[in-house]
């Protein structure tokens, strides 16, 4: 239990440190995003002393420092602020002002949206890529398979939104198979839903196995190259016994961490991949309040993100960590 | 805790040849299986057409209808015409040389600051070396993409940022394998052995240190220009990087979406020669990568 | 050369390609040899001269990315070069059984050493059980001398020191007790004196077992301690065979003249010592005599003339057909040194 302790709660404690870091550089960069909030929220016709106003309730006049800090304790608790863009429909605005949207209710449905889409593409990512990674590394000496792999090596390299572009050239624009637009939360039936995230997940999904295939083939042919492999065949073990028992328990500790790697991967991926397909979650939504210079909706998504990814490379850390022996028993 | 945290760069390095087997690399590549030839020739056409590109394509790339809005692939418009009537054939060949340019500027910038960083931690190995080492895993686990959005957005788009941000986070992991293939050669015998001659610490840093880390340099230069291709080309495809009417690739695939139905070679081919590039500059990374003895397992970021 | 009525392995003709760089490189040439029943022969040579991958062509294994080209290796009536893989597993591990070079690196992390023998001796029917596994495996433990055999069982490989990880991979070769063990440098990633024990070990065993075995080693010490008979290796071929005593009195092969010579003798004068010339260039081979590039005897016919094996006295052979002159003195350094290399 101590190696457990020993391996674990440094790294989580780097993590933590980690996302404060990276808290206090988003709350920085999205400070230096041009304009003032205050004029942007009343208009340009505001008088001075309403902007000031504003500012009051913006919390605007503080220093920088104190704001983060409200700003953080604030985030963690679960207050996200309200959307400066975002204003709910007159009809329920209190009168004589425009009430905003929390930002909670903005986020929430497009995480929610964006955590299917990444579902989708890792359910249909793992078995693939551990099946393709497997067959082209233990087989590897049929011409078939080796063509299998020169595929894969040219997948690695052909950017996402490349993938994405053809896949929906292809598909939804010449065979007319699936809708070009993603608009999921219009999506009438369930089978309209899944019709609407099979491009945006394949894109996903191929550009993450071809990915992890070349990690599991790697892992697999220096595994099977090994010294205690050829001990094991050497001493009249059935192929199968040597593959099941020798060459998987040592291969797989690297695909899993590769998965874990991907899914921080998913986080640029997903972004550019909801904006081709016009796919309403957090990465497009990332993008639009960017241009739109909505302050606490960027902040929100940004630390989700991030959090995310560091959450996701803290965990392949400590899988990696699991996996070796030599740390699981000291 | 390992330096390799947020994502390793498993670089099988081994102190690279001595000069004088240049004969012995050029050997090498020529025993190199047809798909790495391809690649390099291919690659070779990227370079030949950013440098003498703009000498030789048919129209100037900006001007607006050099034919008539959407025409599709003919004799006189390679790649036909996009919405503004421009030519997307002389789009793309000027497009090479912008993206080339930033990818290069990109990862050269990034190899300089940290291979030189590299090199000199691996050197001091002391309490500067560690304490530098935490910092940089630190920022190692930062997720590029929304930084450099936040960043571009907030600081503007002009190249010298853009190329200074996709620097930033390259050189942070050019500095992790440079530093790793370094210590492998600082903590030989024959540079102690140096040390002990009485050799300056600069004269065993240029003589010993650097030609054996060279190798790894010039493959991490290779690995990053190709990953500059796709961060730019990403931030552009976004609308963070370069700025209308540059004919950047990822700008084109992106400001040709809404036709990809009605016009979709205005799509295929920037995406087509953006793909290529890509390809085979990947391609032709591990081609040197085998070449001049090194690993070529690679675990990707960014 | 002869062969006993009823060797237990007999090699012939042996020819090994590997595969470098979209060419094919001969590693072995044309090697033959025996090992009698209950017989220790020893397979000697630098790095480079293909004596593992002749040991491991007992297996018939290749290496992923060689070839064997010609040659029998017959094995109890059979010549396995020509087996089929269902019949190659059921002789390996148990007829033959290798003790590779490296413990540390043979031994399959993921797995406990206990299952590891239990394995072996399930897959060949040794033993029926589990149980009756685990029984046969403490027992092997204890006959390589494994402290505390239980509680080995459980471990992995790598909470075991080097001398422990490689009791544990003589105890797998062990388990179905074969007739001939091939050994390769056994020894050589170990300290000394932990060296020292594992030979005792292995001299004790094949008192008690009686199996033969081929010992590859480059170790002159090891040779003279543990092995009846030595074949000495060149550059992929056989250069000499000949009892272990005799070997190191009389060396006929120049290149085991050179290598005899080359030990450090607390007698000798310092100044005196014997040098063999040069270095293996493997891509600078004539097409005759292999060693010729470096022998301090060599005649101009030797580059061109491929030498063989040849008796030269029973039970020893000799591939130089300069070694009678040389023996007997009629030949010498000064003498050939005008049309050496």
């Amino acid at each position: 239990m101590r190696y457990v302790l020993r391996l674990v709660l440094p790294r989580v404690l780097l993590a933590i440190i980690t996302l404060v870091v990276v808290s206090a550089t988003i709350f920085w960069a999205v400070e230096l995003l041009p304009g003032d909030a205050a004029t942007r929220l009343l208009g340009q016709g505001a008088t001075a002393e309403r902007v000031t106003a504003m500012r009051e309730v913006l919390k605007l006049d503080q220093p920088p420092l104190q704001r983060y800090v409200g700003w953080l304790s604030g985030f963690v608790r679960g207050d996200w602020g309200e959307s400066l863009v975002s204003a709910l429909p007159s009809s329920i605005a209190s009168a004589g002002g425009r009430q905003s949207r929390p930002v909670a209710d903005l986020v929430l449905p497009r995480l929610s949206n964006t955590m299917i889409l990444a579902a989708a593409a890792l359910i249909l990512y793992v078995p693939l890529s551990l099946i393709l990674g497997l067959v082209t590394a233990i087989y590897r000496d049929r011409k078939l398979v080796s063509w299998l792999s020169a595929l894969v090596l040219v997948g690695t390299a052909i950017p996402e939104f490349v993938i994405g572009i053809v896949l929906l050239l292809v598909f939804s624009v010449t065979l007319q198979w699936f809708p070009p637009l993603s608009l999921i939360d219009d999506a009438q039936s369930f089978t309209q839903l899944l019709s609407m995230l099979v491009l945006p997940a394949v894109t996903l999904t191929l550009a993450m196995t071809a990915y992890a295939v070349r990690m599991m083939q790697t892992s697999v042919m220096a595994v099977m190259e090994s010294d205690y492999v050829r001990l094991a065949t050497l001493k009249g073990l059935s192929r199968r016994r040597v593959i099941w028992r020798h060459v998987l328990p040592n291969a797989i500790g690297p695909a899993l961490r590769v998965t874990v790697l991907n899914l921080a991967w998913l986080i640029g991926g997903v972004v550019l991949v909801e904006v081709i397909f016009s796919f309403p979650g957090l990465g497009r939504q990332l993008i639009d309040s960017i241009k739109l210079l909505d302050t606490p909706v960027i902040e929100a998504i940004a630390m989700i993100l991030a959090a995310v990814y560091i959450i996701a490379n803290l965990g392949a850390d400590l899988i990696a960590g699991f996996l070796n022996p030599r740390l699981r028993t000291g | 805790m390992t330096h390799q945290a947020a994502d390793s760069t498993t670089v099988l390095s081994v102190p690279g040849r001595a000069p004088g087997s240049v004969r012995r690399s050029w050997e090498t590549i020529r025993d190199l299986p047809a798909p790495y030839l391809l690649a390099t020739a291919v690659l070779a056409i990227h370079l030949l057409v950013a440098l003498t590109g703009p000498l030789w394509a048919p129209f100037d790339p900006v001007k607006l209808s050099a034919g008539p809005p959407f025409t599709s692939p003919s004799p006189d418009h390679l790649f036909g015409t996009d919405n503004f009537g421009r030519d997307v054939f002389s789009r793309v060949v000027h497009g090479e040389r912008v993206v080339l340019l930033l990818a290069f500027s990109a990862s050269g910038l990034a190899v300089l600051v940290g291979a030189s960083l590299g090199v000199i931690l691996a050197y001091l190995r002391n309490w500067v070396d560690e304490s530098a080492m935490r910092v940089v895993d630190l920022l190692l686990t930062i997720p590029p993409l929304i930084l450099s959005l936040l960043l571009l957005s907030a600081l503007g788009s002009g190249y010298v940022i853009m190329i200074s941000t996709v620097a930033f986070f390259f050189a942070l992991r050019v500095l992790t394998v440079i530093r790793a293939a370094a210590l492998n050669v600082v903590t030989e015998d024959f540079v102690t052995a140096a040390r002990l001659r009485g050799e300056s610490a600069w004269s065993v840093a240029r003589r010993e240190v650097l030609p054996n880390v060279m190798s790894t340099v010039l493959v991490e230069f290779s690995l990053r220009t190709g990953y500059a291709v796709l961060f730019i080309g990403g931030l552009s495809f976004l609308g963070f990087g370069a700025a209308p009417p540059t004919p950047e690739w990822g700008l084109m695939i992106s400001e040709a979406r809404p036709y990809v139905t009605n016009a979709p070679w205005i799509v295929l081919a920037p995406s087509l020669a953006l793909a290529s590039l890509v390809v085979s500059l990947s391609l032709f990374t591990e081609a040197i990568s085998e070449a001049l003895g090194l690993g070529s397992s690679r675990v990707r970021d960014v | 050369m002869t062969n006993s009525p009823s060797p237990v392995v007999a090699v012939t003709n042996l020819s090994v390609d590997y595969h470098e760089r979209r060419r094919w490189v001969n590693v072995v040439k044309n090697v033959s040899f025996w090992i009698e029943p209950g017989e220790t022969l020893g397979l000697a040579g630098e790095s480079g001269s293909g004596k593992t991958t002749t040991a491991y062509s007992l297996f018939a294994y290749r290496r992923p990315g060689s070839r064997i080209q010609s040659g029998t290796v017959e094995f109890e009536g059979e010549d396995l070069l020509a087996l089929d893989e269902g019949r190659l597993r059921r002789l390996r591990g148990s007829r033959i059984s290798m003790v590779p070079q490296n413990p540390s690196s043979s031994l399959t992390p993921s797995m406990r050493v206990g299952h590891q023998v239990v394995e072996v001796l399930e897959a060949h029917g040794v033993a029926s059980n589990k149980r009756e596994g685990e029984t046969r495996t403490f027992e092997l433990f204890d006959e390589v001398g494994l402290p505390q055999p239980r509680a080995m069982f459980q471990r992995y490989p790598h909470q075991l020191s080097g001398g422990q990880q490689q009791r544990v991979v003589i105890a797998l070769a062990l388990a179905c007790r074969p007739t001939l063990l091939v050994l390769d440098e056994p020894t050589t990633a170990l300290d000394v004196t932990t060296q020292a024990r594992i030979l005792r070990l292995l001299a004790r065993l094949r008192e008690e077992h009686g199996m033969a075995m081929l010992y590859v080693t480059h170790n002159l010490g090891v040779l003279a301690q543990i092995c009846d008979r030595v074949a000495v290796m060149y550059a992929g071929e056989l250069v000499e065979t000949a009892p272990t005593a005799e070997l190191f009195a009389h060396p006929r092969h120049p290149y085991t003249r050179g290598l005899i010579a080359a030990v450090p003798r607390l007698k000798e004068p310092p100044g005196g010592e014997v040098q063999l010339r040069g270095l293996l260039r493997r891509d600078e081979l004539p097409p005759g005599c292999r060693f010729a590039p470096r022998c301090d005897f060599a005649d101009p016919k030797c580059f061109t003339l491929p030498q063989k094996l040849t008796p030269a006295g029973d039970p020893y052979a000799v591939a130089c057909w300069l070694w009678e002159d040389i023996a007997s003195g009629r030949r010498t350094v000064a003498e050939s040194s005008a049309g050496a290399a």
